[in-house]
């Protein structure tokens, strides 16, 4: 049990008295959310009265191309879930539930019930974020699809869920967006602790977690004076309102054992559930690429479950051709593609993996469910990079249409900013591969060197650690080769092609 | 009644602008854009597989008009028999076209970049998307 | 961490500099017929060698598509205009080795912006070279991490 973080460099953002001051205020939430509250609410009309043009619409642009490549490139890898501090999906269900916009109020509006304790892990959220992949081929090419799963996001299931129970139900345990930032936040150099642990265990009031006159008590279920990683503190600062002791802080950081150490020094467990993630994440990382970029033209009339193309049975007399019709097969086939690699395929080759790390090893004693879970945080880094490759490639091919669609967001003929006629070009292609090779091996190199320090925690000895890294370090190796194989051969193989 | 203190007053106005702003806002830019755009006889029109929305255009002999053609699904094409006016419409794009209608009769406008048809040699789809054009005399 | 992370980074674009150099042409001459439909290219890989003169002849069994190929950064539009052909030329010189995507370059439906295809330009020297310093970097880095690091 360790009651200190291993850092090479820390720096208290709270020093900085204009950040300071701007994170005490009342109204810091406000103003960091509504703006992101007025270009949802933008996306979502674009989504529902625009043209249906995918390419050419800001709903389908902003959210899968800029919100997506924003994310995974910047905002958590070096943010950490500096995005759910801004996030305006919770909004309206919280200011609802609190009944003000910025004031602290005694009574809360709604049922306020507890969070059911079976429902206390990510689970959830990893099957939301598997509902939205098995829709993701629609989600990303009509904008009516993206504009009514914004409305269920933003309008309409946190509002629900804020009305039903305490707190920030919503943002820790349901939010699809929220299960993967929480994951990768824990490699980020942006963290919240508190600056020493000691004043809080002599500290009896406990406002931070109980809520003071000052602010709410953490409304993601989080306890300061035990944080320990980042992976579910949403930076929302009612914290560093509530201390009355300043004992908070906001650190820039380089060195970090949030993948390492257990959560809330060791009296809560790790599970399942966030291995499950990881196994998720990297999982789709291969099929998205294999989607969208593949060129497997069978593959992506899988994921166009609307069955689309533009000669249907559904051709209606009036002419009318986007009547679509929803293929229930094929949506069969390619949600259980889904649903089956990530949570069936990937934890069966990582368990062969583990129970061959338990026989190299040697040890008896540590069960291999533990083995398991601890070691799934070594694919952290690597399946990162490959987002941040997939994403990039994304943007750089794509990131252009958004150019011309800020001119006229609905497609009604504007041209707001005289960019409407922008070409799509491409930037960068002959140099993406290479930048997306650098990129998978050093999440390599991170990747190794995590395993190696997993098993020097996990396993009793050193000869232990060196020989239950090696079986994962393989692993971690093949799959760096499965992903050069996706990006710089080009997703070729012949007995798969067509 | 709770007490309200002067940042809540604002950040309730503000709230109160955003969404005024966000989601009225372009219907009513919209409307002005288009009325301002209708004195001087223009004509939206949307090509989609299979039709022209509208499809029927009534001017008088020696009026400017003016189409501004866009697509909401793939290429189409926007030809006019008899002004010899022939445009290639990308989706998502808005093409203006401005002729005098100088001669009075009844012209075709058809899709002239292939567009696809339900079943293939059906002579349907494509080969049925049309629209008129009749210039009446004064 | 910080340098082994940059030197990985600076080894990796240094591939870069191996595959560049481009060939002379060869002399010899590849010419694909390539199908479209929405929302693939049939055959949706070509494979040729580098340095080989490469003519692609795109034709459309639906609507109006086109053809951009990654790194070479060369397009050609095939828009089915009464009486135009259904076909349209792209010629060029593989000269740069690797493995190059090529997608649709017209607006032809909801999934445009994924249509695509292969060009494989042989040897992939990129791939090659990357795929050594992975297994290089997976096996000793582990190795060095075992011996140095306590």
């Amino acid at each position: 049990m360790e009651s200190r973080q291993q850092y090479r460099w820390r720096f208290d953002l709270f020093r900085i008295p204009l950040i300071k001051w701007f994170v005490r205020k009342r109204w810091f939430q406000f103003a960091v959310i509504t703006p992101n509250l007025a270009i949802f609410f933008i996306l979502m009309i674009a989504g529902f009265y625009g043209l249906p043009v995918g390419n050419k619409n800001v709903s389908v642009l902003v959210v899968w191309i800029l919100w997506w490549a924003a994310l995974m490139i910047l905002l958590v890898p070096i943010g950490g879930r500096l995005w759910c501090m801004m996030c305006p999906m919770p909004a309206i269900g919280e200011w609802l539930q609190r009944r003000t916009l910025t004031q602290k109020n005694e009574k809360n509006l709604g049922l306020g019930k507890k969070w059911p304790k079976f429902l206390d892990n990510i689970w959830l959220q990893n099957f939301s974020f598997l509902t939205v992949s098995s829709f993701i081929g629609v989600l990303t090419t009509r904008p009516l699809a993206t504009a009514v799963m914004l409305f269920a996001l933003v309008i309409v299931l946190p509002t629900i869920l804020h009305l039903l129970f305490e707190r920030r139900v919503f943002c820790r345990y349901v939010c699809p967006v929220s299960g993967f930032i929480g994951l990768y936040s824990m490699l980020a150099p942006l963290e919240l602790r508190v600056k020493s642990r000691e004043v809080c265990l002599k500290h009896v009031g406990k406002e931070c977690f109980k809520g003071s006159e000052n602010g709410y008590g953490c409304p993601w279920y989080e306890f300061p004076q035990n944080l320990n990683r980042n992976a579910y503190c949403g930076l929302c600062m009612e914290c560093v309102k509530t201390c009355p002791l300043d004992n908070i802080a906001l650190n820039l950081r380089i060195g970090g054992d949030d993948l390492l150490v257990e959560p809330w020094h060791g009296i809560k467990k790790r599970g399942l559930d966030e291995a499950f993630k990881v196994f998720i994440m990297t999982t789709l990382s291969i099929l998205y690429a294999l989607v969208f970029v593949g060129p497997y033209g069978w593959l992506k009339d899988l994921a166009d479950v609307m069955g689309g193309a533009t000669f249907k049975e559904m051709w209606s007399p009036q002419g009318n051709l986007l009547l679509e019709s929803f293929n229930v097969e094929s949506f069969l086939l390619f949600a259980g593609l889904v649903w089956g690699s990530t949570l069936l395929a990937a934890p069966a080759v990582f368990f062969a993996f583990s129970y061959a790390a338990k026989l190299a090893s040697g040890v008896k004693h540590i069960p291999l469910k533990k083995i398991f879970i601890n070691f799934s945080y070594s694919l952290v880094p690597l399946s990162l990079m490959s987002w941040v490759a997939f994403s990039l490639y994304i943007l750089l091919v794509n990131g252009s249409y958004i150019v011309a669609a800020l001119s006229d967001p609905f497609g009604w003929g504007w041209d707001l900013f005289g960019t409407k006629h922008f070409p799509w070009t491409p930037v960068l292609t002959s140099i993406i591969p290479y930048i997306q090779a650098a990129l998978l091996i050093a999440g390599l190199y991170l990747s190794v060197k995590l395993a190696y320090r997993i098993a020097q925690r996990t396993m009793p000895s050193r000869n232990a650690a060196i020989k239950a890294a090696i079986p994962f370090a393989a692993m971690l190796t093949g799959l760096c080769l499965l992903y050069l194989g996706l990006w710089l051969d080009s997703f070729y193989w012949g007995w798969i092609a067509w | 009644m709770v007490k309200l203190r002067p940042s809540e007053l604002i950040a309730i106005v503000l709230l109160g602008l955003t969404v005024l702003v966000t989601l009225f806002g372009p219907f009513y830019f919209d409307n002005v854009t288009r009325a301002e755009k209708e004195k001087e006889h223009v004509f939206y029109v949307t090509a989609r597989q299979w039709v022209f929305e509208p499809a029927e255009f009534v001017v008088k002999k020696g009026e400017k008009v003016t189409f501004i053609v866009s697509s909401a699904d793939v290429v189409h094409g926007f030809m006019v028999t008899g002004y010899n006016i022939v445009a290639v419409i990308n989706p998502g794009e808005f093409v203006k076209i401005t002729f005098t209608a100088d001669r009075a009769g009844v012209f075709e406008i058809r899709c002239s970049v292939y567009c696809g048809e339900p079943l293939l040699n059906s002579g349907a789809g494509h080969w049925l998307m049309k629209g008129v054009l009749k210039v009446v005399e004064l | 961490m910080l340098v082994v992370f940059s030197a990985l980074v600076f080894l990796t674009s240094a591939l870069a500099f191996i595959t560049g150099p481009a060939k002379a042409v060869t002399g010899s001459t590849k010419e694909f017929v390539i199908t479209a439909r929405q929302w693939a290219y049939d055959p949706p890989v070509i494979e040729v060698e580098q340095g080989d003169e490469v003519i692609i002849r795109l034709k459309s069994t639906d609507i109006s598509h086109g053809i951009y190929i990654e790194g070479y950064d060369i397009r050609a539009d095939l828009i089915l205009e009464e009486g135009m052909p259904n076909e349209v030329v792209l010629k060029f010189v593989a000269d740069k080795p690797g493995s190059f995507i090529f997608r649709c370059s017209v607006n032809c439906g909801p999934f445009h912006p994924f249509m695509t295809g292969v060009l494989k330009v042989n040897p992939n020297y990129a791939f090659q070279g990357a795929s050594i310093l992975a297994v290089l970097t997976g096996m000793l880095s582990l190795l060095y991490l075992a011996v140095f690091r306590r």
